[in-house]
């Protein structure tokens, strides 16, 4: 039996009938939690609100009822952080220029809606490994459990501006160059370690 | 004019790579002298005069004369490349010297050794712009073969470092004077291969039209023109890119700029009455533009090659293309359609235009269209209020072709039968003269009035005949309806293929994750309640899966041909025999009207679904209701034929009423409901262009009426 997962499930698909699918029913032992919307903006809003949680989206491409469709939604969400990892579950036949749109949304994979739960399940176990393994996603955890006032206290200087934690945090999410920065320097910082380690032994 | 002191030049080549470049890739003689006039695009040609003189029967005045303006070779050129056989200097360019910048047409340096195919002598000249002297080398391909026949001989094994293998043929050089600013090369190929005859000329001349580009910038022409005395329709002919030549439609809308008003006007093109004109209006905002159009039906779509390919509307600034995606890419999918030309269809499946229909471009200047601007990623245009109504108007121009298409083909029709009808009105009108003549018995000799009498008679046949034939023609108009019927039904078959796919996709994944499911957790006992919950679930979607392959069954199978029905016996056998039992079983009143009863003609059995969709419909939808009640009225409304159908169930909330006729969409997926069922109805009334909306509930308080409007002509 897998370890279960710290990890929240947001999947957002307009096939009100998907939200009954086996898939659910086999992976609700896995993860802590899976919340079903059946309308992109309320899926991105929950993802929003609980940004601090563990969270994957599982989204739908081609929503027949709105003119958003899954690559808005990606681009949302990479709007709010970078760090959720979305798995595209799709219909739809994927060419070369959807592709390239999932791509370029940083979509962390595609799982076919003809796909068995066995490919749903790897794919957010891979994604779940992304969330523990990835430099950002360890600095994001390790900012968030430091106590709240701390977190809002200046913490770092870079030229002429003072960050606290959660300018950090909202830079590594976002990715912007200051996020970018950090998280480079934090990577150097972590080799020179574990490499000075070596040396002394 | 020859120089005074000629002197010898050698070929370096071996007997291998001659063989390869000279027989083998150049297969035919037409292919050479495509290679030929390759090379002289990438020189930069706007010129080629191609002569064929004394090609039928053969003798020594035999010629084949390729004459360019482009760059020309100095003798180094003529030396260091030319003369060495397998070099390419194209290869490492891919575009032709600024500023023309072709994409360079040529491959593997072969242009020069087609020459062999064609004939066994070449005297080519040569001269650069700023020279004063044209190149001249003569060279007898007969030597060559002899000399290919020596190294042939020769043992390779014994002989691995034997320079011999590299021959020297001597090749007569010497210069002739010239104007300073002419340029250019001359071939002149004689001791030719072949006789030509005019079938062979034909087929250089098709070839040769490929070269010229439809995207070809226009600022920089590539005009090829045959000369052939013997066959005079070639004779001093241009040779047309076909592609354009064979445009079904084309227009090339300009500008111009008053001197009176200070102002420039733009050129647009507007549909009227079947007609398409150009008429004049002042500039928009984006600045004044050139747009050509070409637009090709089926016919004219032949003429392409998958090179040639139709591939919408490009801009070119000052001649250059504007943005680099919009050039030649191996996959459609990766072209931009910058005007959003193929977006449209979504709204409208039969009238539209796509890319690949219509091939043209947008010629702005960095002058008059600054505003006009890349983005920086050069991917696209900055968007602005310019850039905006550049497309705007290129779209409108689109649908103004749209129109006249649609337009022309009905008002031709209309036309055609006007005369026919007119033509049997002039008779009477004939035969009314011939009678007052025959009345006027004074001037009207014995023999004239028999002449008269059989004058009527004809007249009287020929009437006959003319009515005839308008019923004739009427009849051919219905049966072409009828095929046009059946065509947009398969049309609508396509669309719906690529629907059916998504759902069948989706099904499939359902159940294989519920069987999954039922496998894993059955075999160890657990979540009983779920895996019956999954095994009634696959049980459902087989359900939906076999729905959607009746539906497609319904389009493949042997009855869906078009054929004659009442509407009346038809609803009365929906009511009365295929839904008698579910109304009895569900207690449902269902009653039904028709008012007017006519023939359609129509698939009987999609027309019985089309119902049978909105029956099944209201049946799960007043599942809870009491006093359950369905009813139908059929009557004729000017041209057409309306039916409302109508339930007392709970209604459509206003919230969902956009949605309800969107593929999969359901409010009923606990009873089975795939979200199929309206939507198949809209594709299968608008193959017959006929329509269905939600119209206020006829029944009171609550309930569901929808309209259903088919044109009786259709």
């Amino acid at each position: 039996m897998d370890k279960k997962m710290n990890l929240t499930i947001v999947y957002i698909d307009d096939d009100k009938k998907m939200q009954e699918d086996a898939f659910i029913d086999d992976i609700s032992d896995m993860v802590d939690e899976i919340q079903y919307y059946e309308k992109p903006a309320e899926g991105l809003a929950y993802v929003k609100k609980n940004i601090d949680k563990n969270i994957v989206v599982i989204l739908d491409w081609k929503f027949n009822s709105s003119t958003i469709q899954g690559d808005d939604v990606l681009k949302d969400i990479d709007e709010v952080s970078v760090l959720v990892p979305v798995i595209v579950f799709t219909g739809a036949s994927i060419d070369a220029s959807e592709a390239n749109k999932m791509f370029k949304g940083n979509a962390f994979s595609c799982v076919p809606k003809d796909s068995d739960t066995t490919a749903l399940v790897n794919a957010i176990h891979n994604a779940y490994d992304r969330i523990q393994n990835d430099i950002r996603s360890v600095m994001e955890k390790w900012i968030l459990k430091q106590d709240a006032e701390k977190r809002n206290k200046p913490y770092m200087r870079s030229g002429d501006m003072v960050y606290t934690l959660n300018d950090i945090l909202n830079s590594i999410r976002k990715q912007d160059e200051f996020g970018k920065e950090t998280t480079r320097g934090i990577l150097s910082l972590a080799t020179e370690l574990f490499t000075n380690n070596m040396r002394e032994k | 004019m020859e120089n005074n002191s000629p002197s010898i030049l050698h070929f370096k080549f071996d007997v291998s790579t001659f063989r390869l470049l000279g027989r083998e890739l150049i297969t035919d003689r037409i292919t050479a002298l495509f290679e030929l006039v390759k090379n002289c695009y990438d020189a930069n040609a706007e010129k080629v005069d191609i002569t064929f003189d004394s090609l039928n029967p053969l003798s020594e005045k035999s010629r084949i004369i390729i004459r360019d303006d482009g760059l020309g070779m100095t003798f180094e050129d003529i030396r260091d490349k030319w003369m060495v056989i397998g070099t390419s200097s194209k290869r490492r360019k891919k575009t032709s010297p600024a500023p023309y910048n072709r994409v360079v047409a040529g491959k593997k340096g072969v242009g020069r050794f087609a020459v062999d195919k064609l004939g066994g002598k070449l005297v080519m000249k040569t001269k650069k712009k700023g020279s004063s002297v044209w190149h001249c080398l003569e060279t007898d391909w007969t030597k060559y073969s002899e000399e290919e026949d020596r190294q042939l001989k020769l043992d390779f094994e014994e002989n691995q470092v034997e320079q011999k293998l590299f021959t020297d043929i001597d090749n007569k050089y010497w210069t002739e004077p010239g104007e300073t600013e002419v340029q250019g090369t001359v071939l002149e190929i004689s001791s030719l291969n072949d006789v030509w005859l005019e079938r062979d000329v034909i087929r250089a001349y098709r070839e040769l039209s490929k070269i010229v580009r439809p995207t070809l910038n226009v600022k920089y022409p590539f005009n090829i023109k045959f000369h052939v005395p013997e066959y005079k329709a070639y004779d001093d002919k241009l040779v047309e890119s076909l592609v354009l030549a064979k445009a079904t439609l084309s227009y090339a809308l300009k500008y111009r700029f008053d001197t009176g008003e200070q102002k420039y006007y733009q050129e647009y093109l507007e549909e009227s009455k079947g007609s398409l004109v150009v008429k004049e209006k002042e500039t928009e905002i984006f600045g004044p533009i050139g747009f050509t159009i070409y637009y090709y039906d089926q016919e004219g779509k032949k003429n392409f090659t998958k090179e040639d390919r139709i591939d919408g509307i490009k801009v070119y600034r000052d001649g250059i293309i504007a943005t680099p995606f919009a050039e030649y890419k191996s996959s459609r999918d990766e072209q931009k359609d910058l005007f959003g030309i193929d977006k449209r269809r979504w709204s409208g499946f039969f009238e539209k235009l796509s890319t690949r229909d219509i091939l043209g471009w947008v010629d702005i200047t960095d002058e008059l269209n600054p505003n006009i601007k890349d983005s920086t990623n050069r991917q696209d245009f900055v968007d602005n209020k310019e850039w905006n109504a550049l497309q705007v108007f290129v779209i409108s121009q689109i649908h103004q072709v749209e129109l006249y298409l649609k337009h022309k083909k009905d008002y031709k029709k209309k036309e055609n039968a006007e005369k026919l009808k007119n033509a049997g009105n002039d008779l009477d009108d004939i035969k009314q003269k011939v009678k007052r003549l025959k009345g006027q018995t004074l001037l009207i000799s014995p023999e004239v009035d028999n002449e008269l009498d059989e004058i009527a008679s004809k007249l009287e046949t020929i009437k006959q005949n003319v009515s005839a034939s308008t019923k004739d023609y009427e009849r051919m108009e219905e049966d072409k309806r009828q095929q046009e019927n059946i065509m947009f039904s398969l049309v609508s078959l396509q669309a719906y293929a690529g629907q059916i796919s998504h759902i069948l996709r989706i099904s499939i994944g359902i159940i294989k994750r519920s069987a999954e499911f039922v496998a894993k957790w059955v075999s160890l006992g657990q979540k009983q309640d779920k895996s019956i919950k999954h095994a009634h679930r696959i049980f459902e979607e087989m359900n939906n899966l076999s729905k959607a392959m009746n539906f497609m069954l319904s389009y493949a199978e042997d009855d869906s041909t078009f054929e004659f029905f009442g509407i009346k016996d038809s609803i009365t056998e929906l009511f009365e025999d295929r839904y008698h039992y579910l109304f009895e079983e569900e207690n449902i009143k269902a009653e039904y009207a028709v008012e007017d009863d006519f023939e359609l003609s129509y698939n009987k059995k999609a027309f019985q679904d089309m119902f049978g969709n909105l029956i099944d419909n209201s049946v799960k939808a007043m599942r809870n209701c009491q006093d359950k009640r369905i009813k139908c009225s059929v009557y004729r409304e000017n041209d057409n034929l309306v039916m409302l159908f109508s339930d007392n169930g709970p209604g459509i909330p206003d919230e969902i009423r956009d949605r309800i006729f969107d593929v999969f969409y359901t409010t009923t997926a606990d009873l089975g409901g795939a979200g199929l069922g309206l939507y198949i109805v809209r594709t299968r009334l608008n193959a017959i262009k006929g329509t269905i909306t939600l119209e206020p509930n006829e029944f009171k308080p609550t309930g569901a009426t929808f309209k259903i409007v088919i044109p009786l002509i259709h």
